[in-house]
């Protein structure tokens, strides 16, 4: 009974999670099921949308495409021509018609060429000038007048851009497209294209659907062909529609309504938006509430199923359960027969194990190569095995156990050893290899490592010992022997490093004591060259130094090259300037190459920062030797210097500079050896081109040194590329890049050079930084062009041009850009090379600072350049640093500076501004010269540059300063000329002995406080002036007088030389020889900023001017002389124009009067 | 002696006849004889373009199809355009021409914007107005001679002209429409200069600064505005309205009738105004009245 209870409740708790799973079921079905028609519904929305969309998109872009149209309609040449052809004066009855016709043909070829699907987009098109009347139409024969438009008040001139709108008619809506038309930036009518509504309802037509375009005021309904107003045709018009709006839309004539899914998407520009409406069936979608009633009959038909069966297997069950529990009574009893049986075998097997565990551990005992042992805690053995009886000297063990009684004191030499062992064991209850010196049976000694074990009984105390004996001795000698190499090595090792120390203070005192003289003689000679000399001495004094710097640049070479193998160069870690630092080597060889009739190239990516970490002098003599090298192997073409920015992570900037020329190249199998050292590509190089062959090893290791990488690309006959890379350290603070003013980029700049390696880089370099730029490769193109830009109403700001085309000289370019009235506002930038640039000045009267540039280009000059040129005024001349502080100064005669730097120009400009003070001025372009000149002449002052080609500007204070030193006056006051502003590098130069520092590029203004500060009371007087001199030049009561003066005073000529005609032909035959020459030279020394110089030629032609009585001449020079005194350039410039007129009237007046062509006749 | 004389008689109207005979030989019969006829034309703007089409050769060409006969260009200068019709040198000054001699007689009709010159008139017979002209005064767009403004009264826009031409220099070609002396050109102070190479290069040679300023006829002077725009200005007219008409040998009356004609047929189907529209649209435009056109829409 009680099973029967139990099996009718089992029954029942299953029913009832039977039907509670089926109500779930059925619940979940419902809910997906829903979902699904849900989805459904969405999908043929999107579908709906999707079509909308692609409709709106069509229609944007057949919008845009017609804006296209009327934008090509404004650059088209017909429409510019009739303008052209109005403005030339031109009318209607002689000519101008027939640019009307151009006109309309081309209007007439849009109207029939634009088609969609075969329909013309375009129904008419029409010009009409600014009072509304029409001047072009394509009116097609079937337009009615009665479709009279209003043109005049359609006309909008405020918009650039085409745009489009709604023009109504009494009934319907015409679609326009407009844009104003400008020429010469004067509105001179406007363009209106009738578009035709056929091509934009078959562009948008689809089945079901109404297209509106809807601003503010009225919504324009597309119905089939014709524009027309919503109104007429639907009530209940929506003003706002929501997202993915659906809504009612109602047919005015019919009574139909219809469900719609509305899009509205506005016009870019137009204030109109697209309303695009398709027919929405709310029908479409399946009934919802059909599934779930099916769904559940369903289920409540397998719930009946399923009771019927539950009931005829529960009985079933019962008799199984029966069945089963005695089968598993069975079951275990077997179970425990079989884990008897089991044990059984383990156990045998457990028992053979140890057997056999046994006799391997009695075979290792017995066999081992090392001594095995068991000790009582009181020092005797228990057991011991074959090895170590025969270790010990013993023949058995039973002798060696019955003979140890105490291995304290038996078996070890030393007891210290011993109780030393037992110690350890104690502490650690193991010890390892441990060394110590044991005693055999016959008293033999040995070295042995004992590894000993304690083992504790189960009460956990001391039991006895374990352990292995191994015999060491021969591992003992082995270290004996070893210790004693080891000492030995040390001592090579102590007196390679004396020699190398000795070889490396051998080459500095060699590299003293051969430079000293050499310095000795290189000064020596530079002086001579500059003294009184004939042309033959001189030549030789020249050869001579050309000869002592090659030498002094070789010893160079060698010491650096034995330093890099000693591992003693150094490198500096100093901020400096990379642009500076390449156009300054650039700069350095530009003559040379310019000489050879080379062109040389130097291009730097603007992107690259201009002030950044490394070893400047390192760094210049690497780059230095490669283009040395381009120069020496090219016989024509170019050479390019191209510096290219590579990498920048973690504040480190990679750069790879490259130098390539068109040369001689060398052979790829010579490629691997070039950069050993004193090797050339070949010997026959060697005999030919000269050279030592260590340039490019030292260059190597420099550049490896400094964390880069060297290499070349070339091949015989075709040049060679050389090119390194660097890694260098930005400064953490801020990183700097080229100053390029803001008004100058978007500028358009034209370029013309027949260089094109050079046109291709000076284009990239202004593209880099914001300048949109062209090229040319020639003078036609390039004024082809500049016209072009003009007509397309994008003209050029500047046009940069080689002086020297093939196929126009500057004059002829400048002469036909300047007399064409559309290009001739464009400013002209020369290009010069830098070894023509007196030649061009005897060309050129009328150069600028900011109409010329000398190659190779600095960029800096150039960006300054092409400023000048656009924006400022263009006959401003040199900038002038015109004295803050009215200080002046009274120089005694003979007060001496010497100027120590290597770059040309710096020496140039400095030497200028000491000299205009009043200074005798020397000039030192090596370290080693500075020390020659200073122990031969006495200096009131040194100007002292960082960065010198043979040792640094620390290093001569150095020597200036020490102890030891020969110059003249070890303690002369010395100015530091640097470029670094860091502290540290301020804090050095005081340190090695320096008094000042003063900081590049120097101003004068700087330099008089400097000289002011170090030279006060040494002779040296100082004043200030009450007022600036304003046009001191000019002498006011000489410039009054200056309109009396004759041109030519040939009375006065006559009294001055003792009435001879014949000397005073003679004396004007040479002036006029002798002057135009003269004054180039007063020109050239103008624009080098050098007044002395200017000062000094206006004196001496002064002089002449009254002799030849050119009194006006004369009068004028005395005031340029004035000028240059004062430092007044802006009168200067005037001063010298007006000399070259002045010249022109002496020389006209001298022909007229016909002096010179009398004949001499017998003097009184 | 009776029979002397009526041979004598015979041998007359047989020296006649053949003498009529030779006078007809190029006439229309011999033209459909020879089976082709030859068409003097001098390549110039574009009524003989010089690359075998053109208005004149395309006009000729129809006619030759309307004769059916073959067509044949022959190529030849305006010196030389008359005498290889008629067959005789001559020499003209201004309006005055005179016969100086034989020359082989080269073609059948002259067809290549002939203008209708009166001393032309003497030599040849031209057949009804073919084609609209005028001579302009053409100059470079940066000249310092300016465009007049038209008056309505085509002698007060000739004389504004020619009182602007003192001291300037201006190309003619002598023996053409284009000859200064036809316009009293030097009588106003213009420095006139022979232009001997062909009439399409005066427009250029004016760009070119060979000279101030050229006559041009003003077909030519449409294609040089359309070729060189912006660099060429139309100053105004040195002369009244004038035509252009082709040329027959004056003993060529059937040739000549025929072509009025065909003249005739292809104005009124329309052909004409076609090749009109083809080669020179804008002169529609400017000679509407001769074109019979009364307004500009209806065109």
């Amino acid at each position: 009974m009680t099973d029967k209870n139990f099996f009718a409740k089992l029954r029942e708790s299953l029913l009832l999670i039977a039907v509670s799973f089926l109500v779930v079921f059925i619940g979940i079905l419902v809910f997906f099921n829903y979902r699904a028609q849900v989805s459904l519904e969405k999908a043929y929305t999107e579908r709906i949308k999707s079509n909308i969309k692609n409709r709106v998109i069509a229609l944007s872009y057949f919008f845009t495409e017609r804006k296209n149209d009327l934008n090509e309609l404004c650059v088209a040449r017909s429409i510019s021509s009739f303008f052209e052809n109005k403005a030339l004066g031109m009318s209607m009855e002689y000519g101008l018609r027939a640019s009307l016709l151009s006109i309309q043909r081309e209007f007439k070829y849009l109207l029939t060429s634009k088609k969609l699907q075969g329909m013309n987009i375009y129904q008419r098109i029409v010009f009409v000038d600014p009072s509304g009347k029409i001047l072009v139409d394509t009116k097609p024969k079937y337009l009615h007048e009665s479709n009279y438009i209003n043109w005049k008040q359609l006309l909008i001139k405020e918009r650039s851009e085409p745009y489009f709108f709604f023009y109504k008619t009494h009934n319907k809506y015409e679609l326009f497209f407009s844009v104003p038309y400008f020429f010469k930036n004067k509105y001179v009518g406007q363009i209106f294209i009738h578009i035709n509504p056929k091509s934009i309802y078959k562009l948008l037509s689809l089945k079901d659907t109404f297209i509106f375009f809807k601003n503010k005021e009225h919504t324009i309904y597309l119905n089939k062909n014709v524009f027309c107003d919503a109104q007429d045709f639907f009530l209940r018009f929506p003003e706002k529609l929501c997202r993915d709006s659906k809504f009612l839309l109602m047919l005015k004539q019919h009574p139909k309504q219809c469900f719609v899914i509305a899009t509205s998407t506005p016009i870019k520009d137009s204030g109109y938006s697209i309303l695009i409406m398709h027919l929405y069936d709310k029908n479409a979608g399946l009934k919802v509430w059909l599934y779930p009633l099916s769904l559940s009959f369903l289920a409540i038909l397998l719930f009946i199923g399923l009771f019927i069966s539950q009931r005829i297997n529960s009985q079933n069950l019962v008799l199984k359960t029966k069945l089963e529990e005695s089968t598993k009574y069975q079951r275990e009893i077997e179970q425990k027969n079989i884990e008897l049986q089991n044990e059984i075998k383990r156990r045998k097997v457990l028992e053979e194990r140890l057997r056999k565990s046994e006799e391997k551990y009695r075979s290792i005992f017995e066999n081992a190569l090392v001594g095995i042992f068991q000790l009582r805690i009181d020092g005797t053995f228990i057991a011991v095995n074959p090895k170590l009886v025969s270790l010990l000297g013993f023949d058995n063990p039973e002798e060696l156990l019955d003979f140890y009684t105490d291995i304290s004191s038996q078996l070890f030499v030393d007891q210290r050893q011993s109780k030393e062992l037992l110690k350890l064991i104690k502490e650690q209850n193991f010890v390892d290899k441990f060394e110590a010196k044991l005693r055999k049976k016959d008293g033999t000694e040995f070295w042995a490592a004992l590894s000993v074990r304690l083992v504790k009984g189960e009460d956990l105390k001391a039991s006895h010992f374990e352990g292995v004996l191994v015999d060491i001795s021969d591992r003992k000698n082995m270290e004996e022997e070893l210790k004693e190499i080891n000492m030995h090595l040390q001592e090579a090792l102590i007196r390679a490093e004396e020699a190398s120390t000795a070889k490396t203070e051998f080459l500095a005192n060699m590299s003293h004591e051969i430079r000293t003289p050499m310095n000795g003689i290189i000064g020596m000679l530079s002086l001579l060259k500059d003294t009184e000399l004939s042309d033959e001495q001189r030549h030789f004094c020249l050869v001579a130094l050309n000869s002592a710097n090659s030498l002094l640049a070789l010893l160079n070479d060698i010491l650096d090259l034995s330093k890099i193998e000693a591992g003693k160069l150094e490198l500096e870690e100093l901020e400096f300037d990379i642009y500076e630092l390449i156009e300054d080597s650039v700069m350095a060889m530009a003559v040379s190459a310019q000489q050879k009739g080379l062109e040389l190239i130097n291009y730097i990516d603007p992107i690259i920062p201009v002030k950044v970490f490394g070893d400047p002098v390192r760094i210049k003599q690497v780059l230095n030797n490669l283009i040395g090298n381009a120069i020496k192997f090219t016989h024509k073409g170019e050479i390019v210097v191209t510096t290219n920015f590579v990498s920048q992570r973690d504040n480190v900037l990679t750069i790879r500079i490259a130098v390539k020329d068109t040369g001689i190249g060398i052979p790829k199998e010579k490629h691997k050896k070039l950069f050993e050292k004193f090797t050339q590509a070949e010997t026959t190089v060697a005999r030919k081109y000269g050279g030592s062959g260590l340039g490019l090893s030292i260059s190597k290791h420099l550049v490896e040194l400094m964390g880069g990488e060297i290499g070349v690309f070339s091949e015989q006959g075709k040049g060679s590329e050389f090119w390194f890379t660097l890694p260098l350290k930005l400064p953490q603070d801020r990183v700097e890049h080229l100053d390029v003013p803001e008004k100058i980029k978007g500028l358009h700049v034209l370029v013309v050079d027949d260089n094109i390696t050079f046109l291709k880089h000076l284009v990239s370099f202004l593209k880099g930084i914001g300048i949109r730029a062209q090229g040319e490769i020639s003078g036609v193109l390039a004024i082809s062009e500049l016209k072009s830009a003009f007509l397309i109403k994008d003209p050029y700001h500047v046009v940069i041009v080689d002086y020297y085309l093939n196929d126009m000289h500057g004059d002829v370019f400048r002469n036909q850009v300047k007399s064409n009235s559309d290009i001739c506002d464009t400013s002209i930038v020369f290009t010069v090379p830098y070894y023509n640039l007196s030649e061009l000045l005897h060309r050129e009267q009328s150069i600028t600072s900011s109409n010329f540039l000398i190659k190779p280009v600095s960029f800096r000059d150039f960006i300054s350049t092409i400023t000048d040129a656009v924006f400022e005024d263009k006959d401003k001349p040199y900038d002038i640093d015109l004295p803050k502080e009215d200080v002046d100064l009274t120089v005694p005669k003979g007060i001496r500076i010497l100027v120590v730097e290597d770059n040309p120009i710096n020496q140039e400009v400095l030497k200028s501004m000491l000299k205009n003070m009043g200074f005798t001025v020397d000039i030192a372009s090596t370290g080693g010269e500075a020390l020659t000149l200073l122990e031969n002449r006495d200096y009131k002052l040194v100007f002292m540059d960082i960065q010198l080609p043979d040792m640094d500007g620390y290093e001569v204070t150095k020597i200036i300063r020490a102890n030891t030193s020969e110059v003249k006056n070890p303690k002369v006051p010395i100015i530091a000329l640097t470029a670094h502003a860091m502290k540290e590098h301020q804090t050095k130069a005081f340190e090695v002995g320096m008094d000042d520092y003063i900081p590049k590029p120097v101003g004068v203004q700087d330099l008089k406080k400097v000289v002011k500060k170090w030279l006060r009371g040494k002779g040296i007087e100082f004043s200030k002036q009450d007022e600036r001199r304003e046009c001191a030049g000019l002498d006011e009561d000489l410039q009054n007088k200056f309109e009396n003066l004759p041109i030519f005073d040939l009375d006065g000529v006559l009294e001055r030389l003792a009435n001879s005609k014949k000397i005073a032909r003679k004396a004007l035959h040479t002036f006029m020889k002798v002057t135009p020459s003269r004054m180039q030279e007063l020109k050239q020394e103008f624009l080098r900023h050098n007044a002395q110089r200017v000062k000094e030629i206006a004196h001496t032609m002064k002089g002449s001017s009254a002799t030849v009585g050119a009194e006006r001449l004369r009068a004028l020079l005395q005031q340029i002389e004035k000028a240059a005194a004062s430092n007044n350039w802006k009168i200067l410039r005037k001063l010298i124009d007006d000399l070259y007129n002045e010249y022109d009237l002496f020389e006209k007046e001298i022909q007229k009067g016909g002096f010179l062509d009398e004949k001499d006749s017998k003097d009184k | 002696m009776y029979n002397r004389k009526i041979t004598k008689l015979m041998l007359l109207f047989f020296a006649i006849f053949l003498a009529a005979k030779s006078i007809y030989a190029f006439d229309l019969t011999d033209i459909k004889k020879r089976g082709v006829i030859r068409h003097l034309g001098v390549p110039y703007a574009n009524f003989v373009t010089g690359a075998g089409d053109g208005f004149s050769v395309d006009l000729v060409k129809l006619f030759a199809k309307y004769i059916n006969v073959k067509y044949e260009f022959v190529k030849t200068d305006w010196k030389h355009v008359i005498p290889d019709l008629i067959g005789k040198k001559i020499e003209v000054k201004g309006n005055q021409v005179k016969i100086i001699g034989d020359s082989p007689i080269k073609g059948d009709i002259i067809a290549t914007g002939l203008t209708v010159l009166d001393w032309r008139k003497k030599l040849v017979s031209y057949s009804s107005p073919v084609f609209p002209t005028q001579i302009w005064l053409i100059s470079r767009s940066d000249s310092k001679l300016t465009p007049i403004k038209p008056t309505g009264d085509i002698s007060k826009d000739i004389l504004a002209v020619l009182l602007k031409l003192r001291g300037m220099s201006v190309l003619n070609v002598p023996a053409t429409c284009l000859d200064a002396s036809l316009y009293g050109i030097k009588e106003y102070g213009a420095k006139v200069i022979d232009f001997n190479k062909n009439l399409n290069e005066l427009a250029p040679a004016v760009i070119n600064g060979k000279a101030d300023a050229t006559l041009l006829d003003v077909p030519d002077a449409l294609v040089a505005l359309e070729k060189f725009p912006g660099f060429i200005k139309v100053i105004g007219p040195l002369s009244k309205r004038q035509v252009m008409a082709c040329a027959f040998r004056k003993d060529a009356a059937e040739l000549k009738r025929t072509f009025e004609e065909f003249l005739d047929k292809i104005k009124k189907d329309g052909t004409y105004i076609k090749l009109v529209k083809k080669y020179y649209p804008a002169v529609l435009d400017y000679y509407p009245d001769f074109f019979g056109y009364g307004r500009k829409g209806d065109r």
